[in-house]
């Protein structure tokens, strides 16, 4: 940096090309001294810096004698955060960031003062992670506000929270987060090197390291990658050994390592009864069942193997399929497709519009389809109830929706045959899987211990404790990672 | 993978891969037979059972390449067997080419992607095996059935090679996967043979009923099972082959290529191409079907690979230590 003020203010104005939302603020201390404040417009509190800055800087009388520089540091602001600021490279990240850099003449170090004053969302309830008996936050987009949502609810100085910063032109924060004393710390080193390999112009959602973060030859239909828009999730998940990363701008913390399993726990199932969470869960597995193979047998067993129906349902199946034009595997994969249409309008219309694509929907393509001899009946009630099974899970949504698509194909080309041997190659796809060195389809294969506890049901705590294991102590778990 | 693979899965793999061959059996046999044929398959594992106990033996290379071939030579029996099973009992009319390219096309992937996703695998696909062979068990409509009195007591052994195909993945194989944790004996070895004299018995017990509608024993089970439920439980008995054959498959595959100690995608694609080829060829000429499928060949080499190899590595290594 320079000693003279106005080439600093040159050259941050060269920098940002006299940018509009590039503020500077000059002024003269009492003594005649050229001083000035620095900021971006609209990231930083204007009050806050008008009266912990601006205005102690232009009424203080500065003793003879004294170094102004640590005078105005020392004795001056009183905000919390102050850093000295020597590097232009520093200057242009502080300003970046909502700070506001005080800049005197004839000084080559400046100050930036945390005054950041962003617009942001507050906290609100997740949409996507819904509980009925559990805190009602969830993430925000800014990182300090997702930061202290995660402090307060794990007091404990083991909670390590370890900035990085990724995008070659967004420069987007983002922040590891574990706790030291659970964590595996091959696991985290891992996950850094990762990090640090992030070859993106911008990050502009966690989305966007998904695929960076991935284990090598684990390209698959299932993620092994989790996200969560709740504190409370993420904080369950840490003290489990997982480390969170949060990035600045989205809601969705991403977590690793990331099981099958998980996806068919929710933090709903800790807070009910034993009995009634364990019911949940196997309503789930039976739910993914149905909603990955119900379409599917149902082709397969119409078209190849009529002999395993009942003979009333196979009669009232043959009365409904005879009007249709269609052969069953298309009219089914039209009826699939359809919905999915339906589903992604319905998603990002605004809300008065997808009402009227949902009444379209049930009543033009549901019933007068049905009534017009297009769709039969049971192809409309099987596809209905596969649609509405794979709601029960949230997460695999994607993976059910494309495997279900496959699933319908190969019943239609193979019959049973063929759903049995995609399914089975889908399986061992899904057990060649790592999260972080960690079998993605543990604790069942490999089996560990505490495997029925906490994932074929939810045990009581007394029992829940004794089997607590972390991620890293399963069973296969393969942590010395290729260079 | 430089982890060691767990003992259980590759128990619970070597189990299903070793009923594979039960649940496609031709039940033209006696339970005389069943038992006769067990107790010798048995006898002849004995020495493989002491040489993977007391010694860990590195086998050379012309052993090596009989054990490919017997891998080959049971993928061709299998996939013989399963279009056979497939084209008779569940689906007449579709062409049996085209059910073994459907299903060798499906190999290929466990095959290419190692022995243990193969064995995380085995553990999924055999809880849903267990699950369709207690369903289809405890659907059986066991007041109506009668039990046979009159016992068969013949024995033949061109019968019983169905019956002893099941022990071929206790055999040279099991000295290849060296990647298991554990006494391989022990946790791996005895828990599958349990698993394929389970089967054994529940042959014998379908043997004794008089269920024999059908050719397939466990097929015949699970046809009668259907006259209690208001569908038929005979799709279950096809997921449940299904798997057990498809394991079955891969393990042989994986045995293979661990005997060449090569683990390419090439390879698994040869093997998959080999198997396909040669067994097509079975199934369409003849004079294939009498060589490959020679009954004699195959308990030769079996009697081969079960003692004859063994014996000679044994005393090869014991002359060496003498030597040193």
């Amino acid at each position: 940096m320079e000693k003279i003020l106005t080439q600093n203010i040159n050259f941050l104005k060269n920098i940002f090309e006299f940018s509009s939302d590039l503020t500077v603020r000059e002024f003269k201390l009492r003594d005649g001294t050229s001083a000035a404040v620095l900021s971006m417009d609209g990231m930083v509190d204007k009050t806050e810096v008008t009266l912990s800055i601006t205005a102690p800087l232009i009424t203080a009388v500065f003793p003879t004698d004294t170094d102004k520089f640590s005078y105005i540091n020392d004795r001056l602001l009183t905000n919390c955060e102050v850093a000295e600021v020597t590097q232009y490279e520093e200057l242009i990240s502080y300003i970046m960031s909502g700070f506001a850099v005080v800049a005197v003449d004839g000084y080559e170090k400046m100050s930036a003062v945390g005054t950041q004053g962003f617009p942001y969302r507050g906290v609100t309830e997740p949409t996507s992670e819904i509980v009925f008996r559990g805190s009602r936050e969830g993430f925000s987009e800014p990182l300090k506000v997702n930061i202290t949502l995660i402090r307060r609810r794990i007091k404990n100085p083991d909670l390590v929270f370890k900035s990085m910063e990724v995008g070659r032109l967004s420069k987007t924060q983002i922040c590891l987060c574990y706790i030291k004393s659970v964590v595996s710390h091959k696991i985290l080193t891992e996950l850094e090197k990762r990090l640090q390999a992030v070859d993106l112009d911008t990050v502009l959602a966690s989305g966007y390291l998904v695929s960076y973060l991935t284990d090598r030859n684990s390209r698959s239909v299932f993620s092994t990658i989790g996200v969560t828009e709740r504190p409370d999730t993420l904080c369950g998940k840490l003290t489990e050994g997982r480390i969170g990363i949060i990035v600045d701008g989205t809601p969705a913390v991403i977590i690793v390592p990331y099981l099958f399993i998980e996806n068919f726990q929710s933090f709903d199932d800790y807070s009910n009864r034993p009995y009634f969470a364990s019911f949940i869960r196997i309503l789930k597995y039976i739910s993914f069942i149905f909603a990955l193979y119900m379409p599917g047998l149902y082709v397969a067993v119409t078209d190849f193997h009529l002999e395993y129906l009942p003979t009333p349902l196979l009669n009232h199946i043959n009365d409904s399929l005879r009007i249709t034009p269609f052969p069953l595997v298309v009219e089914v994969l039209l009826v699939a497709f359809m919905y999915e249409v339906m589903r992604e309008a319905g998603l990002r219309l605004p809300k008065p519009l997808s009402h009227a694509v949902s009444i379209v929907g049930a009543l033009v393509i549901g019933e007068t389809g049905v009534s017009a001899g297009l769709i039969s009946a049971p192809t409309l009630i099987f596809v209905a109830f596969s649609a509405i099974c794979s709601y029960v899970l949230p997460e695999l949504y994607g993976t059910v929706t494309i495997l279900k698509f496959g699933y319908i194909i190969a019943g239609g080309m193979f019959g049973v045959i063929g759903i049995v041997l995609l399914s089975l190659t889908a399986t061992v796809s899904a057990c060649s899987l790592n999260s972080f060195g960690v079998p993605y389809f543990s604790p069942i294969a490999p089996v560990s211990k505490g495997i029925i506890s906490d994932n074929f049901i939810r045990s009581d705590w007394h029992k829940l404790i004794k089997h607590k294991i972390k991620v890293q102590n399963l069973t296969g778990v393969e942590t010395d990672f290729e260079e | 993978m430089k982890n060691k693979i767990s003992s259980f899965q590759f128990a619970v793999l070597t189990g299903l891969a070793s009923i594979g061959f039960a649940t496609i059996f031709t039940g033209g046999i006696s339970c005389f037979s069943l038992v006769v044929s067990t107790v010798l398959a048995i006898l002849l594992l004995v020495p493989t059972l002491l040489l993977q106990t007391y010694r860990n033996p590195d086998i050379p290379l012309p052993f090596r390449m009989i054990s490919v071939f017997f891998a080959v030579l049971i993928g061709i029996w299998l996939l013989d067997e399963y279009c056979e099973f497939f084209t008779e009992m569940v689906k007449t009319g579709i062409p049996k080419w085209f059910i073994g390219f459907l299903f060798m096309l499906s190999v290929l992937y466990p095959c290419i992607k190692g022995i243990e996703a193969v064995s995380r695998a085995a553990v999924v696909g055999a809880v849903f095996a267990v699950l369709a062979l207690v369903l289809i068990f405890v659907l059986l409509p066991w007041k109506d059935i009668e039990w046979i009195n009159s016992a068969d007591r013949s024995f033949s052994l061109e019968q019983s090679i169905g019956n002893i195909m099941m022990y071929t993945p206790f055999l040279t194989s099991v000295y290849f996967f060296r990647n298991i944790k554990g006494d391989k004996v022990k946790s791996v070895m005895i828990p599958a043979l349990v698993t394929a004299l389970i089967f054994t018995a529940v042959m014998c017990l379908g043997k004794m009923l008089s269920v024999n509608e059908y050719e397939f024993i466990f097929y015949a089970l699970a046809e009668i099972s259907c006259h209690v439920m208001p569908m038929g439980l005979s799709g279950f008995f096809i997921a449940f082959s299904l798997i057990c054959v498809y394991f079955n498959m891969v393990y042989f595959c994986h045995s293979a290529k661990s005997a060449l100690k090569n683990n390419s995608k090439l390879l698994s694609a040869i093997y998959v191409g080999v198997v396909y080829g040669l067994s097509m060829l079975t199934i369409y000429n003849e004079t294939a079907s009498k060589i490959l499928q020679n009954k004699y060949l195959f308990i030769g080499i079996f009697v081969f690979q079960a003692v004859f190899l063994p014996i000679s590595v044994a005393v090869k290594e014991r002359n060496n230590e003498k030597a040193e």
